[in-house]
């Protein structure tokens, strides 16, 4: 589940215009990595809301500028209706 | 360098602390072209309201680090800085960090009875003082402390400045004083790695946010909040415009803070609580605001009345489904609690226009802040729900009292640097500030009267009450308590408020009231930030209920 969230971010981030060329589970979104921008992030969080069927605070998304792909990758799968998780 | 490879090569740089931003910023290749500062004061020559590009702002403190070199200014020597404009002020500051000596920052409005007692107690080289000072400090005796005018440090050569001085994280870099609610104010060190851990672990290694891009201060230059406030803009490669005096005398700072607004269209402005009760004097539908997205507040935290009237204008750009990225009316309104003690706010939360956490929320601990509510008699936390102190773990924490180790270790207890206020969490782990522990009052039987969360109260339940101010005390044996409010324009001054003051206290405390009266504003005692002196106050209405 977790390599298809990744897929999902990485290709939403290069739909926003972002370099992700060598960006990976280790990599921060925020300015230490992919350098997203706060309302980038919320849009990327909204996108994820959209496909995976979870939800973000603003605040939550704003954040998520020190999390490295991979640990929202963890996020999100945590927050996915189990049932559907397994599912897939 | 662009901005944001800056800001990964700041954020990389293990020497970067707070007392060398500015000379860091240029060694890692900032744009010299790209911002500085902005000041409502000329500069050598350089006018108001035009910003000093970053390359500008580095020669001018450059000139100055070459002045105070060539007058014997040095490593570990403290220096008073006391001047009025936040140019002087910033620009003295990071002049003498350039050389390693370590400023001590006065605000400009500390009152003169006082501010050569405090100077004299920092035991300093020298004071930099603006002509107005100069003139109020020259029959001092103040031994073999120097004084210098502090416009004669533009006439350096910024060639002959020395190198930047090393600081190691633990070295003192500045000395602020607290808004000084008894008499003198306490004199709080800050350290090199302190007084930046904040900026490094939120504003550096937070995303980049479009609504600091244009950031107008009118916190107090001389202040924690002032210092953080340049360094978070220089790091964020934000434009900074930095008002004097917090916008001048308080009672037109209002006017001046909006005038500012409209004149230079900031994304962000920064105060202190005093800012956002000053305008609340004024409709602001009426005013030119749509380029604010955030107001952000530190030192004690706001008041609801005051925040929603901030949060209902301006604007902010937001994702939707819909339509993308569009611009949406209102904006937020960031709170929490700090001091100069702790450095940074403790804690943070955002109200917008359509949010309810209020009752003096202050959020939730910030990333790097360990913050336990204790009970001082046993040194246990007090469970979610209850009253507590507040004790602080934090890289942001100063490194104590210039010249007063008694009271550096008596603010610690556990590990925990005691703030000196009381409050307690619910069970979402949000945390509220009901009152600084010397205002509570015991009214025995386990009952309190908490002073600051009563005229939250208070606010909130008299929308034509502007501000307000609870002083109680023990009066010849009897608890007694005054309800003092500051009317919006208008409001009748004969309306009974009783009921919906004596609702907003609670029974307890309500058997304590003695009398709610209307007062001008020149009737509340405020220190040099404009919080109330609540110490001064009780005293002078304590002796009124004893004479009475």
């Amino acid at each position: 589940m977790a390599d298809s969230i990744k897929q999902f971010i990485l290709a939403t981030l290069q739909e926003m215009n972002y370099d992700v060329e060598g960006i990976d589970d280790d990599s921060q979104l925020g300015p230490q990595g992919a350098d997203v921008s706060s309302l980038a992030l919320v849009e990327l969080a909204v996108r994820v809301e959209d496909e995976f069927g979870v939800k973000f605070s603003q605040d939550e998304a704003e954040e998520l500028a020190g999390k490295t792909v991979g640990e929202f990758c963890l996020i999100v799968a945590g927050r996915m209706d189990p049932a559907k998780s397994t599912a897939e | 360098m662009s901005a944001p490879n800056i800001r990964a090569a700041l954020a990389n740089d293990p020497d970067l602390g707070a007392g060398n931003v500015l000379t860091k910023l240029v060694e890692h290749g900032a744009a010299p072209e790209g911002p500085g500062i902005t000041f409502d004061v000329d500069v050598d020559g350089h006018a108001a309201w035009t910003a000093l590009t970053l390359g500008q702002l580095y020669e001018r403190v450059g000139a100055r680090a070459a002045w105070l070199h060539r007058n014997g200014i040095g490593p570990r020597d403290p220096v008073a800085v006391y001047v009025t404009s936040s140019a002087d002020c910033l620009l003295a500051f990071m002049a003498l960090n350039w050389v390693g000596a370590i400023p001590a920052l006065l605000n400009g409005s500390m009152p003169t009875d006082i501010a050569p007692d405090y100077i004299r107690r920092l035991r300093g080289v020298a004071v930099l003082a603006d002509s107005a000072h100069l003139d109020l400090l020259e029959d001092e005796d103040l031994g073999d402390t120097r004084l210098f005018n502090v416009a004669d440090l533009g006439g350096g050569i910024a060639a002959d400045a020395p190198a930047p001085y090393h600081f190691d994280g633990g070295d003192p870099i500045a000395i602020t004083h607290s808004s000084g609610t008894t008499r003198i104010p306490a004199a709080v060190v800050h350290s090199h790695s302190s007084l930046f851990a904040a900026t490094r672990q939120v504003r550096l290694s937070g995303a980049r946010a479009h609504d600091d891009e244009r950031i107008l201060s009118a916190l107090p230059a001389a202040h924690t909040a002032g210092i953080l406030t340049l360094h978070q803009a220089l790091c964020r490669r934000s434009e900074l415009l930095f008002l004097s005096e917090q916008g001048g005398p308080f009672s037109g700072s209002g006017s001046t803070v909006l005038d500012a607004i409209e004149r230079w269209h900031p994304t962000a402005v920064y105060g202190f609580a005093v800012t956002w009760a000053e305008l609340a004097r004024f409709d602001l539908t009426g005013r030119d605001l749509d380029s604010v997205s955030v107001w952000f507040n530190t030192g004690d935290c706001a008041h609801e009345t005051h925040v929603r009237p901030l949060v209902a204008v301006g604007s902010h750009a937001a994702y939707t489904r819909e339509k993308g990225v569009v611009r949406l009316p209102g904006s937020r309104f960031i709170d929490g609690i700090g001091s100069t003690e702790m450095g940074y706010s403790g804690f943070r939360i955002s109200h917008q226009p359509d949010s309810n956490r209020y009752g003096r929320c202050v959020g939730r601990p910030h990333i790097f802040a360990d913050v336990a509510l204790l009970d001082l008699e046993t040194g246990a936390e007090v469970p979610a729900g209850t009253v507590g102190h507040l004790g602080l773990k934090s890289p942001t924490l100063a490194l104590g009292y210039w010249n007063d180790s008694v009271n550096t270790y008596r603010t610690r207890r556990d590990g925990y640097y005691l703030t000196g206020d009381l409050m307690y969490r619910d069970e979402d782990g949000y945390y509220y500030h009901v009152d600084r522990a010397v205002d509570a009052v015991d009214l025995g039987g386990g009952n309190w009267l908490y002073t600051a969360m009563s005229e939250e109260r208070i606010l909130v339940r008299c929308p034509d009450v502007r501000d307000c101010t609870v002083v109680a005390g023990s009066a010849g044996g009897t608890i007694v308590t005054d309800v003092l409010l500051l009317l919006a324009s208008g409001a009748d001054p004969d309306a009974d408020r009783s009921a919906a003051v004596c609702e907003a206290l609670g029974e307890p405390a309500a058997a304590t009231l003695r009398r709610i009266v209307a007062v001008p504003d020149e009737d509340i005692v405020v220190g040099p930030t404009g919080k109330v002196r609540k110490f001064l106050m009780r005293q002078r209405h304590l002796a009124g209920a004893a004479a009475s």
